[in-house]
């Protein structure tokens, strides 16, 4: 298990690299001078000067990205170019707030799409089935931002029942919880469904029901634990799909998170913020993606065999 | 045509999602490309007597906030959805398949570099990347394009190389090769085929996939900033007169919504019919 878990770990070092360098070569996305973007035409040129040098785009590339390199080996991502605070400290400021919610969001998801996803196989074929499947296939469609300014319409402006904006009492976690995991609840219930239809065809399952196994403990034992194996591997690549949909229910929401500071920070330009964003996004891709493998080889030996 | 070609077809066009899927698509398109016939008044007219005027025998879907038709602004915005979309899966699935049919088919150490670089796109979110390159390169349609094809490769030449990694060992690839097939050759006419079915069926997914996203982008103020506003950024405009005209806010939302649940029908469907092992 170790060394499966080494192996996993060296594996992640060219893409960190690899994420990294892009993150360092951002600024010249654009074609021409990064300062002339970020200050737009009327710059005056010791301004423009000023801003490279702060940037460190006055160096030759390959030293600008061994420089970026340093920084973030020793956790400096800069300052930010509007308010001058450090971008370290923003991010660990809003940090929590995304991470808390984005928690949450997958918590509804799990409530809400894997019970639909039971019955649904429980009854395959059935109304129920069709019925469930439906509202998980509108739940993928569904955009969410159309669904989060639709749940403000109905409860907060129409049944003033929650508040619309702002991080506060766990009323607040309501609506953008229910935005950001909808979308992840349809495809839960879809898999946890194919999953159960799979498991319940096993050997096992036939053996516990021929022992004369009540049905309730077969689908709870036998069929439910071994169903859930797929989904730990939905949940951990979903968990990146449920950050990137912060930035969104962020927006909406008024939400004081990570996704809402790279927002204002693209529209800024204000580049070292946007830079570590996209570390701390792929990071937690990384390392979630990661944590995924080792829990599943955990759980199923079967695999770490395979890789090696 | 060979009998088995026709079997197919009947399979597809007998298959209810299949069917659903391509008519709710195939009224949509047809908006998009009659726009300029069926739309009730020309884009540019607006009144502001009329602003956030409520739905009416004059104006099916009432007026925006500058007194424009939404009718009118939904026909031509399906347009430039509908363009941006295509475009951008056409795009993204051809750069796919060109790096996944080089990586599994050569593998080596052309595959470790390729298949590193999908593995760093994968790890970036496409979203994330879209703002930060439309917000620099400027809100035009095709920037717009650029940015989301620009991570939006990745999956494909995932796919794409997987399946060709156990298409090159079938034995009518080394019977071609055998009898001095080339590799263009080979790569062109017998692994291509193979990997169509699942390039169809993933582009299919791929197209709801960009339109959530432009109009997450648009949304987000980040979108083509084209004359002709998109879905997406009808949605944004409604946003900030929520209370005072919902409608503004329901009409592109439910737009965008039976469109991507016609194209994830469609995807299920051909599925279904084209790939059964993995259908369900």
């Amino acid at each position: 298990m170790l060394s499966f878990c080494i192996k996993r770990l060296i594996g992640l070092i060219p893409i960190g690299v690899g994420v990294v360098t892009l993150a360092a070569l951002l600024a010249h996305v654009v074609p021409g001078d990064p300062a002339d973007s970020i200050l737009g035409a009327y710059a005056t040129l010791e301004d423009k000067n000023a801003l490279n040098k702060q940037l460190g785009l006055d160096q030759p590339i390959f030293k600008q990205i061994l420089n970026y390199y340093k920084q973030v080996l020793h956790a400096d991502l800069g300052q930010s170019l509007i308010t001058q605070r450090d971008v370290t400290e923003l991010i660990a400021e809003r940090f929590p707030a995304t991470i808390e919610l984005a928690i949450v969001s997958i918590i509804v998801a799990i409530f809400i799409g894997v019970p639909l996803g039971i019955l649904s196989a429980l009854f395959a074929g059935g109304i129920i089935d069709l019925g469930a499947m439906f509202i998980a296939l509108l739940g993928v469609a569904m955009p969410n931002f159309w669904l989060g300014s639709m749940l403000i319409l109905f409860f907060s402006i129409h049944l003033d029942w929650l508040p619309v904006s702002e991080r506060g009492g766990w009323q607040s976690y309501i609506l953008p919880s229910l935005t950001m995991g909808t979308a992840l609840a349809s495809v839960l219930s879809r898999m946890t469904r194919n999953s159960m239809l799979d498991t319940l065809k096993e050997d096992y399952v036939r053996t516990a029901r021929a022992k004369g196994v009540p049905e309730y403990l077969v689908i709870l034992k036998h069929v439910l634990k071994n169903a859930a194996l797929p989904l730990v591997t939905i949940l951990g690549l979903q968990f990146s799909v449920i950050l990137t949909g912060a930035v969104i229910t962020e927006v909406i929401f008024d939400w004081p998170g990570i996704g809402s500071l790279v927002l204002e920070a693209v529209k800024t330009r204000d580049y070292p913020i946007i830079q570590g964003c996209l570390l701390v996004f792929s990071g937690i891709y990384l390392v979630v993606n990661l944590l995924t493998d080792i829990l599943y080889a955990w759980i199923d030996p079967r695999i770490k065999y395979k890789s090696s | 045509m060979n009998p088995h070609h026709i079997k197919t077809l009947k399979a597809l066009v007998l298959n209810p999602r299949v069917l659903v899927g391509l008519i709710i698509l195939g009224i949509a398109t047809f908006c998009a490309i009659f726009a300029p016939i069926i739309a009730p008044y020309s884009p540019e007219y607006s009144e502001l007597s009329l602003r956030l005027a409520a739905p009416s025998a004059e104006h099916l879907l009432g007026c925006d906030i500058d007194g424009k038709d939404v009718l009118t602004s939904m026909l031509y915005g399906a347009r430039v959805s509908l363009y941006i979309a295509f475009l951008t899966v056409i795009l993204s699935v051809v750069l796919g398949l060109s790096i996944g049919l080089v990586s599994g088919y050569y593998r080596g150490w052309v595959d470790s570099i390729l298949m590193r670089l999908v593995e760093i796109v994968m790890a970036v979110p496409t979203l994330l990347i879209a703002m930060v390159l439309s917000a620099l390169l400027g809100s035009s349609s095709h920037n717009i394009i650029f940015a989301i094809v620009a991570t939006g490769w990745a999956s494909s030449a995932r796919l794409i190389r997987g399946q060709v990694l156990s298409i090159r060992e079938k034995e009518f690839v080394t019977a071609s090769r055998a009898l001095g097939a080339r590799d263009p050759r080979i790569l062109l006419f017998h692994v291509f085929p193979s990997v169509l079915t699942p390039l169809v069926v993933h582009a299919t997914f791929s197209l709801s996939g960009v339109i959530i996203i432009e109009a997450g982008l648009s949304f987000l103020g980040l979108g083509a900033q084209d004359e002709t506003p998109t879905w997406g950024a009808l949605l944004g405009q409604g946003r900030a007169v929520l209370t005072e005209a919902p409608y503004l806010s329901i009409i592109p939302g439910i737009a965008i919504m039976f469109v991507v649940l016609a194209l994830n029908f469609l995807g299920d469907g051909l599925r279904d019919v084209l790939d059964p092992k993995k259908s369900r």
